[in-house]
């Protein structure tokens, strides 16, 4: 029986969705800064629009949803979801009134993208926007690897006992620390020094390529942010491959590897526990995989011939499969490339990296390494279980952290987040087809967007069809949020609807 | 009752730093091992398929 939710249940959703609207509208200030520093008062104008309207909302949520209530499990699996649709529509604004996107569709494409750390873009003339727009897309990008709930828990939820439950609904589920808002923290501190250190590292990089200082500098912030959130942005239309430089490739490759790890992998790793990094579920099965679709297509590339000399070979396969599988979609070749020179052995092993993807509780999307890794360990349990003894006990466990036994109910989990990523990658590819694009660079795209990875092979444009670009937007919002809060806020709205008094 | 002590500041105490930065160090040195595989992979295959 669905019980219609009552005025309390508004109330409270209102009040936190409220919050983090108002946590988006003050993160604009900082591309607001950048604007007037560079003397953008066009993109300033933009901005301040953004700001106020963001700003009205979600004040004016705090003003109509007063309630003391905190939140349940479901609330904060509808705030979570309802936050990140409400924070696209309203951060879409300078987008749109840049003048750089075709339609309001194609500005909130954008944002979804950057939030989800996807990476696709319909934004035309990528090469003059403004500095302060190039600002808030990477921000936007940070921010949402982070996860805008994370922020809104640093700075605005203190003292909520139900922080913990849109933390959760954010797909991030393991506590560094014993308080959610301490395990907030500690992801800020693990990605703000991971940004100090990757900014300088490509800042005097970039600067000793030949790049003004300033321009060095604004670069190497957006590349960082790009990689670190593994959402794939960069300040370029050639996105990475502008710097034609094997040390520049090779600090991404660091940082975008680093951002698809686990923030709790990195915690252990920051506190001491510095052999988690080669006993870890999710590190064992990135390497394994990461290592196989690397040597498919460099076999497919070697066998065709399509690069000179083993150096270069190297650069173009690691590069990408690298990208793909961090669900970065940072590349060093062009999106058609893919098409004419990679074919289909490389395509697919690009597309099965970019659908395995990241880790758990990352910057990342995709199914993730601790399912593979569970799936795999449940496997190969049941086939002990079938050469055994009937009388023998056949247990396995897994170590994340710590050393976990393996029992239905964790299968059962990563069986069914697994089918549901399967039937989005489906879907999206299906649906690429029917408008006519080849099968397999359909579901190249698909898996792309529902696996936030953000590669391309020159589907995405301004000028594909106008429900492909809405489908994409929710596989991205689906993949981001692993399925579970998108189904809340609809069970939510059918609940509304449909539901008993 | 003493309050205890939480944020920002109790994370980013001096001591912890040389913790944090082996931490980082152990995470670039997996990363370039596996860079380095790539490499080896990329090596072999021209010699061996091209």
């Amino acid at each position: 029986m669905i019980l219609r939710p009552r005025k309390e249940d508004h109330l409270v959703i209102g009040k936190y969705t409220g919050k983090v609207v108002i946590g988006v509208g003050m993160l604009m200030i900082i591309p607001l800064l950048v604007s007037i520093f560079f003397g953008e008062w066009d993109t300033v104008l933009d901005f301040v629009i953004s700001i106020s309207a963001c700003l009205v909302f979600g004040f004016g949520t705090q003003l109509l949803c007063r309630t003391e209530r905190d939140l349940n499990w479901s609330h904060g699996l509808v705030v979570a979801s309802g936050s990140w649709g409400l924070a696209t529509i309203l951060g879409a604004l300078p987008h749109y009134l840049s003048g750089h996107e075709g339609s309001y569709l194609d500005a909130m494409f954008d944002v979804m993208s950057g939030y989800t750390t996807t990476g696709l873009y319909l934004l035309q003339d990528i090469d003059h926007i403004s500095m302060g727009l190039n600002m808030w897309r990477h921000l936007l990008t940070y921010a949402g690897g982070q996860g805008i709930v994370v922020i809104a828990l640093t700075f605005l939820f203190k003292g909520t006992a139900g922080a913990y439950k849109v933390y959760v609904g954010e797909g991030k589920d393991e506590r560094l620390l014993p308080n959610v808002v301490q395990t907030a923290q500690a992801i800020w501190l693990v990605s703000l020094t991971w940004l100090v250190v990757g900014t300088l590292a490509l800042f005097v990089t970039g600067w000793s390529l030949g790049q003004e200082p300033v321009r060095a500098f604004f670069h190497a912030m957006w590349v960082f942010m790009g990689a670190w959130s593994t959402g794939g942005f960069a300040p370029q239309s050639y996105n990475t491959f502008w710097f034609h430089s094997l040390t520049y490739e090779t600090i991404c490759i660091v940082i975008m590897i680093a951002g698809s790890f686990n923030f709790a992998l990195h915690w252990a790793l920051w506190t001491g526990k510095r052999k988690e990094i080669i006993r870890n579920v999710e590190t064992i099965s990135f390497a394994i995989t990461l290592s196989l679709t690397t040597l498919i297509a460099t076999y497919a590339l070697a066998k065709a011939g399509v690069y000179p000399d083993a150096m270069t070979l190297f650069r173009k396969v690691f590069y990408q499969l690298a990208s793909g599988h961090t669900t970065t979609g940072f590349s060093t070749i062009y999106a058609r490339a893919f098409v004419t020179q990679w074919g289909p052995l490389g395509l697919i092993a690009t597309m099965i990296a970019m659908a395995i993807g990241a880790s758990a509780c990352s910057t990342g999307g995709g199914i993730k390494g601790i399912r593979m890794g569970v799936m795999t360990k449940a496997f190969l349990q049941d086939v002990r279980k079938m050469i055994s003894p009937e009388s023998a006990v056949v247990r396995a466990k897994y170590h994340h952290i710590r050393d976990v036994l393996l029992d239905d109910g964790i299968v059962r989990t990563s069986m069914t987040i697994t089918i549901a990523y399967i039937t989005l990658y489906g879907l999206t590819a299906v649906v690429g087809a029917l408008y006519g694009y080849d099968f397999l660079q359909s579901a190249f795209e698909g898996i792309s967007a529902a696996s936030n990875t953000g590669l391309s092979c020159g589907i995405t444009t301004p000028s594909m069809p106008a429900l492909m670009k809405v489908l994409y937007i929710f596989a991205m919002w689906l993949g981001r949020l692993e399925f579970m809060s998108v189904f809340a806020l609809v069970g939510y709205a059918v609940a509304m609807v449909r539901g008993r008094r | 009752m003493v309050p205890r002590e939480s944020g920002f500041h109790v994370l980013t105490r001096p001591e912890k730093w040389p913790q944090y930065l082996g931490g980082m160090l152990t995470e670039t040195a997996f990363i370039l091992a596996l860079t380095a595989l790539a490499f080896g992979m990329a090596v072999i295959a021209i010699a061996v398929w091209r």
